[in-house]
């Protein structure tokens, strides 16, 4: 380990908002890198601060999750035809969690060991143990706090979805047992481990102690409080953090470790420790360019980020890891070739920095509504790219490595940019009808969860942006951020404000966008010009007269016909635009209800193009390529110059093929 | 003779065939062109009249891609933008080394085999032009040698595919086996490393492999072979027994390979081009480059031929009286039956 350089962070400024702090861990944890075990004990002081009383505690057993081939995750793995289980899987690779001991802390210390079981509350799945149930000696009152202790030992995984252990390189989310939600009326909000969710807890304060071995960098949520030497050649971490819902930890000997000071006026600031690979040191400042940006734009769009210190982590080559958030803490993740207009490690970087907001601060269920965290901070991702960053483009990437993926070597084409919103376009298009985004999020259908949470949220804001304006989107998010902050909003909160702060009634799009999954398609079906003039018969005197106007652009007036269809289920006002060849524009309102709409214009100028949404403010659109509808066609001229381009791959591709002669 | 020396033989003789070089270029040529206007037809229905025209235009439109390749078949389902300029070589170039070549692109499969048999039919008489310069050839030679030929070739091109077909096993292989090596790693450096290591490995495998069935060819048109595995066996022997020089010779067509491709790659004009003087002129361009390809790998065929001209037995002996000296016009002879 190298510690470049060491910035001595401030004190952290107080929070703005305490949370309401009712599930507080004090937990001790030992690494045993010999045996790839987690040994711990935990004390969790939880307060019951509902109108009802529970006589039992649900505890979240993630690492079960990966326990077998049976297990909820897994099959959920395998519904989406995901790799998981690909491959070459040992039994080294499966991980479990077994709790030894529990306690009671009450006047008198019970043993509650026995009277622990496990639930299915999701699918039923005998074989599913990720959720465990504790009977308790009395009843907690509302107001009242209870104490449990625990001890429990866990197998680290080969890395299943970002956790567990790849050489020296040790991830650890979801890795104690976790207390799930108690909602009063509705019991225990404690989904199973889902393959598409992860997490919903409760606010709390979490002192935690980690022991590793002493020559292994450590990185966790929060800020530590003190280290200390063990005589077996191990170093105890303790860390400390209050108002978040989770913990995560991260410790490798291969961590080059970078601090600096995030600083902007009119925010808080934030001490940010950036836990690289070494071999992407060269890609540092992007990283903390990257989470500066998200710093600022979603401080300034929505709220501070009040916890004064943020870590960034690189996650070793071939972790799985990736991008993933956790309370003061996230994952960015990297490639070493990784040239600027790639988005990455840009667009991780910001997106993952952007859910300390969207997550962190606003702590919605993952495991029903993962739309509002996901979708928001895709949304304000984007935002950020197009705000702070060049445009992102076109590549391939060259050389698979072994087992798969993307390839090693980048080769980029600069002179094809991407537009961000239609890759989210693109993606959320295959899922458009699939499913109701008010489902809970893991019984989407499957494979779409990303689709829908991600994609299509994040369309429906950027279409709200474009139609309501910035200036009163905002103020929605801003809101939505500033009442939610430390607690577990869900779709009517939402809706709630948008109404609230728009002074709309929006119920008739997000029936539509939320509540149903129809399909936004609007298009122009045909588009005519003719001379005005009729041909045939006209008025005449004494008899009508025939009539044949001459089919001249420069002479006379025409008749411009369009027609725009509606596609699809969904509806949404469009405009509608006609741009004559001398210029002009006209432009029309369409309420876009009816199936199909005729637009007809007479004037001086023959008709060249119609565009339906000609500002592209539906965003949701699936299919953009038939807005818009030219009298000429000009398709020779691009469809030569890349069917020529495809011609000379071709040529060299059959000179390949001769190789083998 | 320094290899040098074959490598400058290698490109005179090729310089001084110039039909030889159309010829070769107008097969590719006309067979990619019907399949190209498939393709153009194509993408012209999908993008006429609606505002993807302009996209496409002034330089490519990645969501309307996505629509289109969804639905796409055939050959149109190859198209991609990424196959433009230096990015399409290197899809192949990469398809070479792995092997994807015989996988990844369903709908050409056909017309590449068709082309690779039209090449087999071209090289006889391609192979007795540059292994023999000094003697005139008429193009009716040429096609006749190119039937005497053919049959030869398609022979020894299926014994050439069970080593090509072990080279791709073992490349499968060996990936494999980095996989588990790499296990624990968490460095992409050393997988970069490891994979190199194996492409390099194909790399030269394939190369030896090509260069043995290389000289293969030159022996069954100079020696005038029919059994083609002995004409396998030639050209291995001739390989090993001549590495210095048989390598040298390689490395220098290759090396002359990577500058036209590296040029091509930062002359070769980007997506905006708008007009039709800039579509046919990317068009030239390109086809310059295909042409330089194809001259290298001819003067590398060319080269390889005075190499072993030069070092084989029978050259050594005077005999240069072979079946294809005699069809192009040299006084008919029998080769001792010990070199068939």
């Amino acid at each position: 380990m190298v510690t470049l350089s060491l910035v001595t962070a401030t004190a952290p400024p107080e929070p703005l908002h305490e949370s309401a702090r009712n599930a507080n861990y004090d937990i001790q944890v030992r690494l045993d890198v010999e045996q790839r075990m987690l040994i711990g004990s935990q004390t969790l002081e939880w307060t019951n601060i509902t109108d009802r009383e529970t006589d039992e505690m649900w505890f979240h057993l993630y690492w079960n999750g990966w326990r077998n081939d049976r297990s909820t995750w897994m099959k959920g793995d395998r519904i989406r035809d995901r790799s998981d289980l690909s491959g070459d899987v040992r039994e080294s690779d499966w991980s479990w969690i077994e709790v030894d001991r529990i306690e009671w802390l009450g006047t008198e210390t019970l043993d509650l060991t026995d009277e622990s079981r496990f639930a299915t509350p999701d699918d039923g799945n005998a074989d599913d143990r990720t959720v465990l149930v504790v009977s308790l000696p009395n009843a907690v009152q509302p107001g009242e706090t209870a104490q449990i202790r625990m001890e429990w030992r866990s197998k680290i995984p080969k890395t299943f979805a970002r956790t567990g252990a790849r050489g020296e390189y040790y991830f650890f989310a979801h890795w104690f047992p976790k207390l799930g939600v108690f909602e009063g009326e509705r019991g225990w909000n404690c989904h199973q481990f889902h393959s598409t969710t992860e997490f919903f807890s409760d606010y709390g304060v979490y002192d935690v102690t980690m022991t590793v071995p002493e020559s292994y960098e450590l990185g966790a949520t929060g800020r530590p409080l003190e280290t200390t030497e063990t005589a077996d050649g191990q170093r105890s971490h303790r860390y400390h953090q209050a108002d978040v819902h989770a913990f995560t930890w991260t410790t490798s000997p291969d961590y080059v470790v970078l601090e600096r000071m995030f600083a902007r006026e009119g925010l808080p600031t934030v001490a940010m420790r950036l836990m690289m690979q070494a071999e992407h040191l060269g890609q540092a400042d992007r990283h903390f360019a990257a989470t500066e940006a998200a710093l600022e734009s979603y401080g300034q769009w929505y709220g501070p980020y009040p916890y004064g210190h943020v870590t960034v982590v690189d996650p070793a080559w071939g972790s799985g890891a990736g991008g993933m958030e956790y309370p003061t803490l996230f994952t960015s993740g990297t490639r070493l070739f990784n040239p600027k207009g790639m988005d990455s490690p840009e667009s991780v970087t910001i997106h993952e920095a952007g859910h300390q907001f969207w997550y962190g601060l606003v702590g919605n269920n993952e495991f029903e509504d993962a739309w509002i965290d996901e979708g928001f901070n895709t949304f304000s991702t984007i935002r950020t790219l197009e705000t702070s960053f060049g445009p992102k483009v076109l590549s391939r990437r060259f050389v698979e490595p072994p087992g798969g993926g993307r390839g090693f070597f980048p080769l980029l084409f600069r002179d094809i940019e991407l537009s961000r919103w239609d890759e989210r376009r693109v993606r959320f298009r295959q899922s458009a009808e699939s499913d109701i985004p008010d489902s809970h999020t893991f019984r989407y259908f499957p494979g779409t969860a990303g689709n829908i949470s991600y994609s299509k949220t994040a369309l429906w804001l950027a279409t709200l942006e474009r139609h309501l304006g910035w200036e009163v989107l905002q103020p929605i998010l801003s809101t939505f951020f500033e009442r939610y902050r430390y607690r577990h909003p869900d779709a009517a909160d939402f809706i709630a404000v948008a109404e609230e702060v728009s002074g709309q009634d929006l119920s008739w799009f997000f029936d539509q966008v939320h509540y149903d999954h129809v399909a936004f398609d609007y298009a122009v079906h045909s588009i005519s010009s003719v001379p005005a003039e009729p041909t045939g018969f006209i008025d005449g005197d004494p008899e009508p007269v025939y009539n044949e106007p001459e089919d001249d652009p420069d002479s006379g007036r025409w008749l411009s016909e369009v027609i725009v269809q509606r596609n699809g289920g969904g509806v949404f006002p469009v405009d509608v635009l006609l741009q004559f060849e001398d210029g002009e524009e006209r432009r029309f309102q369409w309420d876009g209800s009816e199936t199909w709409k005729a637009f007809t214009v007479t004037r001086e100028s023959k008709l060249r193009r119609a565009v339906v949404d000609p500002d592209r403010v539906l965003m949701l659109d699936v299919n953009y390529s038939n807005n818009g509808r030219s009298v000429e066609s000009r398709a020779d001229l691009p469809a030569g110059k890349w069917s020529t381009r495809w011609l000379v791959w071709a040529q060299d591709l059959f000179t390949t093929f001769a190789y083998f002669i | 003779m320094t290899a040098r020396s074959a490598w400058l033989t290698g490109l005179r003789t090729t310089a001084l065939a110039p039909w030889l070089l159309l010829t070769l270029w107008l097969a590719g040529l006309g067979l990619a062109l019907p399949a190209a206007w498939v393709v153009h037809s194509t993408l012209r229905a999908a993008i006429a009249h609606t505002d993807v025209e302009g996209a496409m235009l002034a330089g490519f439109d990645t969501i309307w891609f996505g629509e289109f390749s969804a639905e796409a078949t055939g050959v149109s389902a190859t198209f991609d933008p990424t196959l433009s300029g230096a990015g399409g070589f290197l899809v192949n170039l990469e398809s070479w080394f792995t092997g994807s070549l015989f996988d990844g692109f369903g709908g050409l499969i056909g017309a590449g085999a068709v082309f690779a048999l039209f090449w087999a039919f071209l090289l006889g008489g391609t192979l007795s032009r540059v292994a023999f310069p000094e003697r005139a050839m008429s193009a009716s030679s040429f096609f006749h040698i190119g039937g005497e030929f053919l049959l030869r070739f398609i022979r020894l091109a299926l014994i050439s595919a069970i080593p090509y077909v072990l080279i791709y096993r073992l490349h499968l292989w060996l990936m494999e086996r980095a996989e588990e090596a790499l296990r624990e790693s968490t460095t992409e450096s050393a997988a970069i490393f490891y994979t190199l290591l194996i492409y390099g490995l194909t790399g030269l495998l394939l190369t030896a492999v090509q260069m043995s069935f290389g000289y293969a060819k030159v022996a069954t048109v100079v020696d005038d072979r029919r059994s083609m595995f002995l004409a396998a066996v030639r050209g291995a022997g001739f390989v090993i027994t001549r590495f210095p020089k048989v390598i040298a010779l390689q490395g220098l067509t290759l090396a002359a390979g990577l500058i036209a491709l590296l040029l091509y790659g930062l002359i070769a004009p980007g997506a905006t081009i708008a007009s039709w003087s800039g579509v046919v002129w990317t068009l030239l361009l390109a086809q310059l480059f295909l042409l330089a390809k194809l001259f290298l790998r001819v003067s590398l065929l060319a080269g390889q031929a005075a190499l072993y001209r030069k070092f084989s037995p029978v050259v050594e002996s005077g005999s240069d009286l072979t079946r294809a000296a005699a069809v192009s016009g040299a006084v008919p002879a029998r080769l001792p039956t010990r070199f068939r």
